[in-house]
């Protein structure tokens, strides 16, 4: 990664964290907490991971894991919210 | 060679992630169980230090890859200095985690359910709290063993068996750095802002 | 010729330190064989315990502990490691033309790891014994004895090797294959064991995490799982089966992997429908991660997600039906070898359709109302686990002894304990879909009289699987002493059989040319 691309992505992260924690304050709610803290984990990934540039079957190990940690959660809050 | 080494670090990373969901899938059972406890939960929290240890941890996720930019442009001192600022920025993210620790538990906030006299109360509080330490605690574990390796591939480009031609180390280790940001930027919301 | 991988280097230090994988192999096997014998025992003094009513032999408590000690060592210490551990190793670098693992120090200290898991689970049992059935189920298993920690701890332990080995046996395949092989030219065994690899790396974890949360609750009374607090049971039950329900694909896929090999070799043909088997494996391995809320449809858990768990599962059987088709059709007009290896694939086949369909059975909720914790259940997972992975070790033992002796067994005796095992499985759990359909439930020391002809039977067939269990390890070790020496007894065309019986510490003299795995054509 370029010197700038690295720069960039910090400075968007730090930007990210700060509309995090005034939406906060404001009452923003779950889902965009959990938004801007995706878009954070895809900055960090394809940046500074470099998974953007690497090889497929890295970022298919991320995105598999991703997945089954998603589908466990989704399972178990699944069940509790529903019963 | 070095390709099997990254495909390694990937696969420990996906493994580690793993190990975390079933505490996030824990958290996320009992906020929908208990969505006003966990509401006043976060409320106690201390904000100021979950914010400052979210700037600490990605300032350092861009010190460590500003370190491997450096040894590819063939700058090893200044890599050094950059990765002797992540070492720095570790400390201090462990220090206040401690140092916030120590308030909680001055005011009756512990582990455990029957150990809980803190402010708030009803069910699913204590549950709460659990959770928070179980994750954090978890999670600095995993900031103390990245904060050795970290240290250990500084001393390696201290000592120059780290260089420009040769640096996957730093590569791997960096990784490994990164993925344990990555946690703490969903532990962030779900224990300082979501209230 | 070069010396094999058994004398050179010599000394008892080359073997402890060896970064050699079929050493480490081999070490894994002898261990895990030790295991199912100690499994083997509590399961057989349970059946035995079993044949009067009112268990003249051991008290509910001891009961409790046997077949939860029964489970737990079976699972753990022989299932999870046993084809994949010991013949995966063995195999996997062989069949793809490699040298070893893509981490030889990392796969010793697996097995290392391994082993110290097992001693402490040991430690578990001597130190009072475990009561909590396999599953571990909260409360009670954070509020039972102190010997369940031991067993929790060597049990997390063995997980860390798991993991271990799955990350191996992926580099590996990523990256040591032979030149010019491509994914698409590598063994369906090889298929299976990464198949089996990405189970082993993603659900291992989510187990080691929820062992270690029993621990600290049993530890520290943490509660994380305790109704007092607003804590729920069931969210145990939620990360203990998203990894064990994976499990059961751990150990199934790596005899599936057999059987294609098996399958292919002794119909002198190559495998049919290559490409649905590798996407059948790898299908297993995803599907088997959706579908873990099967085993909780009693348990508390909402109607909504019993209902979506219970439609996922029938998904697998798609893929499982999709390989028995494949298998039989490689069969068809093949030049039929009717040997030990091959005797021992006819009855996995046959009992892992019967097992696989009383799984669909029982994944269907309404029906597993009635069934579920009684010995249906039961008898369904054993089909499974004993009728398939246990039959797939005992063909992959058959298959590859010669490769890893150098010589060959008795084909009478083989074929004679192949019938005993058969026949005293079929024996023993047949029953056991009657007296769970009849309502028995498992785990029950005691049962009312009118059982009593059906567990008689059942303990009849356990004694005979066992008498020809124990006939196995008998000629199987007057063969390594006494039999004659044979090279590739078998015609296989497949990789490992190219260098020498046994193999030399390198694996392969020269390097290998690649040829194709299955080519039976130009193999008389």
């Amino acid at each position: 990664m370029t010197a700038r691309s690295l720069v960039f992505t910090y400075i968007l992260l730090v930007v990210l964290a700060a509309a995090s924690w005034l939406l906060a304050d404001v009452g923003g709610g779950t889902a965009v907490a959990l938004l801007i803290a995706a878009l954070k984990t895809l900055a960090i990934a394809l940046v500074f991971m470099e998974l953007w540039i690497g090889h497929a079957s890295d970022r298919v190990i991320a995105v598999v894991a991703l997945f089954f940690v998603v589908l466990l959660c989704a399972g178990a809050l699944a069940d509790v919210v529903t019963r | 060679m070095n390709r099997r080494y990254h495909l390694a670090v990937w696969i420990v990373i996906a493994s580690e992630a793993l190990l975390f969901a079933g505490l996030f899938a824990l958290y996320w059972s009992y906020r929908g169980e208990y969505p006003a406890a966990f509401s006043s939960g976060v409320a106690l929290d201390i904000h100021w230090i979950g914010g400052l240890n979210t700037f600490i941890l990605l300032t350092s996720s861009f010190t460590i890859a500003w370190s491997i930019h450096m040894m590819r442009t063939l700058r090893p001192r200044a890599a050094l200095w950059s990765l002797a600022a992540t070492v720095v920025l570790g400390l201090a993210f462990l220090a206040l985690k401690l140092f916030e620790w120590s308030i909680h538990i001055h005011d009756g906030i512990v582990p455990g359910i029957h150990y809980y006299s803190g402010p708030a109360a009803g069910r699913g509080i204590s549950l709460f709290f659990t959770l928070y330490y179980m994750m954090t605690g978890l999670h600095a574990l995993h900031v103390v063993a990245g904060l050795s390796l970290v240290v250990w591939v500084l001393v390696r480009v201290r000592r120059g068996t780290i260089f420009p031609e040769r640096y996957v180390a730093l590569e791997l280790v960096a990784l490994y750095w990164h993925f344990v940001d990555v946690v703490w930027v969903f532990l962030w919301p779900m224990f300082y802002l979501m209230r | 010729m070069p010396a094999s991988f058994w004398s050179e280097p010599r000394g008892l230090r080359s073997w402890l330190l060896t970064h050699d994988h079929k050493r480490i192999g081999v070490m894994y096997l002898f261990t895990v064989l030790f295991f199912l014998l100690l499994g083997g025992m509590f399961a057989l003094v349970l059946r035995l315990s079993l044949v009067t009513p009112e268990n003249a032999l051991v008290s509910a408590h001891t009961y409790d502990k046997l077949f939860t000690q029964h489970g737990i060592v079976m699972v753990w210490l022989f299932m999870i490691p046993s084809i994949p551990s010991a013949f995966g190793n063995i195999l996997l670098p062989l069949m793809i033309g490699a040298r070893d693992v893509a981490f030889p120090r990392l796969n010793l200290a697996s097995y290392y790891i391994f082993l110290v898991g097992g001693i402490v689970v040991c430690v578990a049992l001597i130190a009072g014994g475990v009561d909590t059935g396999w599953t571990f189920y909260t409360p009670y298993s954070t509020s039972s004895a102190a010997a369940t920690n031991w067993a929790v701890i060597g049990v997390f332990i063995t997980g860390i090797s798991s993991i271990l080995t799955g990350l191996n046996f992926i580099a590996t395949v990523h990256t040591m294959r032979l030149k010019g092989m491509r994914w698409r030219d590598m063994p369906l065994f090889v298929w299976n064991l990464y198949s089996t690899s990405i189970i082993l790396v993603l659900a291992t974890p989510v187990l080691g995490l929820v062992l270690l949360l029993v621990g600290a609750d049993h530890i520290w009374a943490l509660g994380i799982f305790e109704p007092a607090a607003g804590g729920d049971p069931v969210l145990f039950q939620h990360l203990f089966w998203f990894y064990s329900h994976p499990a059961v694909y751990i150990m199934i896929l790596p005899a599936m992997g057999v059987v294609a090999e098996v399958v292919s070799t002794f119909s002198h043909r190559r495998p049919a429908w290559y490409g649905a088997i590798v996407l059948a494996s790898l299908g297993i391995a995803l599907v088997g991660f959706l579908t873990w809320g099967h085993h909780m449809f009693v348990a508390g858990m909402s109607t909504f997600d019993s209902g979506v768990f219970g439609a996922l599962s029938m998904l697998v059987a798609i893929f499982s039906a999709i390989k028995v088709f494949a298998w039989v059709s490689t069969m068809y007009g093949g030049s039929i070898t009717l040997a030990t290896p091959l005797l021992y694939v006819f009855t996995f086949i046959f009992l892992f359709v019967f097992g696989g369909m009383s799984g669909v059975a029982v994944a269907t909720t309404s029906l597993d109302v009635h069934w579920h914790d009684t010995y249906f259940v039961v008898a369904h997972f054993h089909f499974i686990m004993v009728g398939g992975t246990m039959t797939g070790f005992l063909a992959a033992l058959h298959y590859w002894f010669p490769k890893l002796s150098g010589r060959m067994y008795s084909e009478t005796w083989a074929k004679l304990a192949c019938a005993a095992v058969s026949i005293g499985f079929i024996l023993t759990f047949t029953p056991q879909f009657l007296l769970g359909n009849a309502g028995m439930p498992r785990r029950y020391a005691t049962y009312p009289a009118q059982y009593q002809w059906l567990h008689v039977l059942s303990t009849s067939g356990a004694c005979l699987l066992a008498l020809g269990m124990f006939t196995v390890a008998a000629y199987l070790l007057y063969a390594i002493v006494r039999g004659p020496h044979v090279d590739n007894p078998w015609r296989s065309a497949s990789f490992e059989w190219r260098s020498a019986s046994p193999p030399p510490s390198e694996n392969f003299v020269d390097v290998p040319v690649l040829k194709d795995a299955y080519d039976y054509e130009d193999v008389p």
